[in-house]
């Protein structure tokens, strides 16, 4: 271990490398100090950005905006020839806004599946990134 | 939620349940290395998760105290990640509360690319302000970068020194992301960067319309170099808000004449610096620069407002027309308000118009309960104005507003705006110099319209155009105006 002793009175310092430190550095006449290196990480946490500041549940037009336009358009001229796609474009238009006046639940598995599909086929054709998916649910 | 616990340097290494050191690897008893502390996950046991108190031994295990250096070129991120808002992580250095003595956590370093960061959604906590920051550095070159500190979460009882500074060019600082908090701090300032960017105020909001709180700030600065970037950095473009509470900033630096606590760079300048408490000498400058010098900036958005600056309940607040201070150590002449401290020290507004217009007119605002019976008033405003500005003040130039009730519970509203000179008045000020400064008596008038109704509130403004050419341009307002 690394020790630096200094003396509060004449400002003496002593620093040494051993188990222990010396027993009068330990006394009332002398500051000791255990010296380490801290861990340093070399990246903050990134925290996922969030449009609605975390919050799960949103409105059909904050729900509308999260997809973005390019997949809004894409959704729409697909539901006009996939019956999957317009039945989940039917649900969300269909929904009858809850007392909070949200209608999309993030967390809810039908939307989950619905935006996980429907993003793996936009992404294998460009229409999105690859992450505009795990993006959406993100909030 | 758990309570666990670090006594740094232990033999082994506990479950960090127990604040005990532990007697076998694993065993109930305390984590063994700070490093937890810095975000490594512990040998034993389960990390610290959200809701959690985690206590730290502030000694370690042999007595000595704690000084960790970092030359890896990366911060060091104090706290957990995992720590959540509505749950956060709190970790407490030990004043002798639960282990005998108390010793210092100390962080040093001698390159600010080494710096500590506080994580977000984290408490920290050292009542004897025993979590220390300081470096060895004695001067940086120019175009190295900042900050030493950065506060995302609530840190109370940080210990911040920088006395080793020794040259102008060095720039430090402690950096609020998109908020934090600093409680009871103790900075203690070297060296300060000599250049009047506000980017390098020693307070500094690194993210548009983040906010950052003081509470309770004691500041020193050893160094009596003038430092023009300031104390508080006032943005251009985003708002940043800047609210301290208590505390004060001292020393032979802060003595300095014209030594600044905030500075801005431009016009465009915005936000809101607000100071409740903060002491500071009054040979210190408010800003740098005028706020908004041009009419163009008319709507710059910044505004300082300082109350109890001076010791006492003495105020500043400045915007882009001007400012206008009542501390009461720079004797300034009075009429007839007194303030609430036993010595009933008498007080009035000094205002400084540099930059009114009609779109951001000077605007000064006092009220008060009416009390008597109902009835019509004359309701009156004296002022002190220097000789040099008396030529440009006229009803037209400057003027007031009253609004109050009448005995029909209507809000009536009646001013004094007109043309022609402003009378003169007899009025007792208490001396017609101030200084160097030569003033002149002036009064405004008015006789309500209505009778007002008692027990309700008289609100009167003193609207103001005239600029002021020079520093000596100064008027004296008496916040007293009377009902009679």
């Amino acid at each position: 271990m690394s020790f630096r002793a200094t003396h509060k009175t004449t400002g003496e310092v002593v620093e040494y490398n051993t188990p222990l430190p010396q027993p009068e550095h330990l006394t009332a006449e002398w500051r000791l100090e255990e010296i380490g290196f801290a861990v340093a990480a070399p990246d903050a946490p990134v925290l996922p950005v969030t449009l609605y500041g975390g919050r799960r549940r949103l409105t059909k037009q904050e729900f509308l905006d999260l997809l973005g336009d390019d997949a809004v358009a894409f959704i729409l001229t697909a539901a006009k020839s996939d019956i999957e796609v317009e039945k989940w474009v039917k649900r969300l238009d269909l929904t009858t806004p809850d007392p909070d006046g949200t209608s999309v639940d993030l967390d809810d598995p039908r939307t989950i599946a619905g935006v996980t599909s429907i993003g793996a086929e936009m992404t294998m054709l460009s229409v999105v990134a690859a992450d505009w998916a795990q993006g959406v649910l993100n909030g | 939620m758990a309570n666990k616990y670090i006594i740094h340097g232990a033999t082994y290494c506990g479950n960090g349940l127990a604040s005990t050191e532990a007697a076998s690897a694993g065993a109930a008893g305390a984590w063994n290395d700070i490093n937890v502390f810095e975000g490594a996950p512990p040998a034993y046991g389960t990390a610290p998760a959200s809701g959690d108190v985690v206590y730290i031994r502030s000694k370690t295990s042999v007595g000595a105290d704690i000084t960790r250096t970092n030359s890896s070129g990366s911060p060091v991120y104090l706290g957990s990640a995992t720590a959540t808002a509505n749950n956060p992580i709190t970790w407490i250095i030990d004043d002798g509360t639960i282990w005998p003595g108390a010793g210092v956590l100390k962080y040093q370093t001698s390159v600010n690319t080494n710096r500590i960061s506080f994580r977000a959604n984290n408490f920290f906590k050292s009542t004897l302000n025993n979590l220390r920051f300081a470096t060895t550095q004695t001067s940086e070159s120019a175009g190295d970068g900042y900050p030493w500190v950065e506060v995302h979460g609530v840190v109370e009882g940080l210990h911040f020194d920088t006395r080793t500074y020794t040259n102008t060019v060095a720039r430090c600082c402690i950096a609020f992301g998109d908020g934090g908090t600093l409680v009871n701090p103790v900075i203690k300032l070297g060296a300060r960067y000599s250049g009047s960017d506000p980017t390098y105020a020693f307070f500094s909001i690194t993210v548009n319309r983040g906010d950052l709180h003081l509470i309770n700030p004691d500041v020193e600065l050893t160094s009596v170099g003038l430092a023009p970037s300031g104390l508080f950095g006032i943005p251009q473009s985003y708002p940043r808000n800047y609210y301290v509470y208590g505390g004060r900033v001292y020393g032979a630096g802060a003595n300095v004449e014209n030594q600044v606590l905030c500075s801005q760079a431009g016009s465009y300048c915005s936000g809101l610096i607000k100071l409740v408490g903060f002491e500071f000498p009054r040979s210190m400058k408010v800003v740098n620069n005028p706020i908004g010098a041009s009419q163009a900036s008319a709507s710059a958005g910044t505004h300082i407002e300082i109350i109890g600056c001076d010791g006492g309940i003495g105020g500043h607040h400045e915007a882009c027309w001007g400012w206008m201070t009542s501390r009461t150590d720079n004797n300034p002449p009075y009429l007839s308000a007194f303030g609430l401290d036993s010595e009933l020290t008498a007080w009035a507004w000094r205002v400084y118009p540099y930059s009114p217009s009609m779109q951001s007119p000077m605007h000064i605002p006092a009220m008060k309960m009416y009390t008597d019976d109902s009835s019509v008033k004359t309701i009156s405003q004296e002022v002190l104005v220097a000789d040099t500005l008396v030529p440009t003040m006229t009803k037209a130039s400057l003027w007031f507003s009253v609004g109050y009730t009448d005995t029909s519970d209507i809000q009536r509203s009646e001013n004094t705006r007109d043309s022609g000179a402003l009378a003169d008045s007899l009025a007792n000020w208490s001396a017609e110099v101030w200084g160097m400064i030569a003033l002149v008596k002036k009064s405004l008038s008015l006789t309500t319209k209505y009778a007002i109704k008692k027990d309700t509130v008289i609100t009167l403004t003193l609207y103001g155009y005239a600029k002021a050419a020079s520093v000596n341009d100064v008027l004296f307002v008496d916040p007293d105006f009377g009902v009679n």
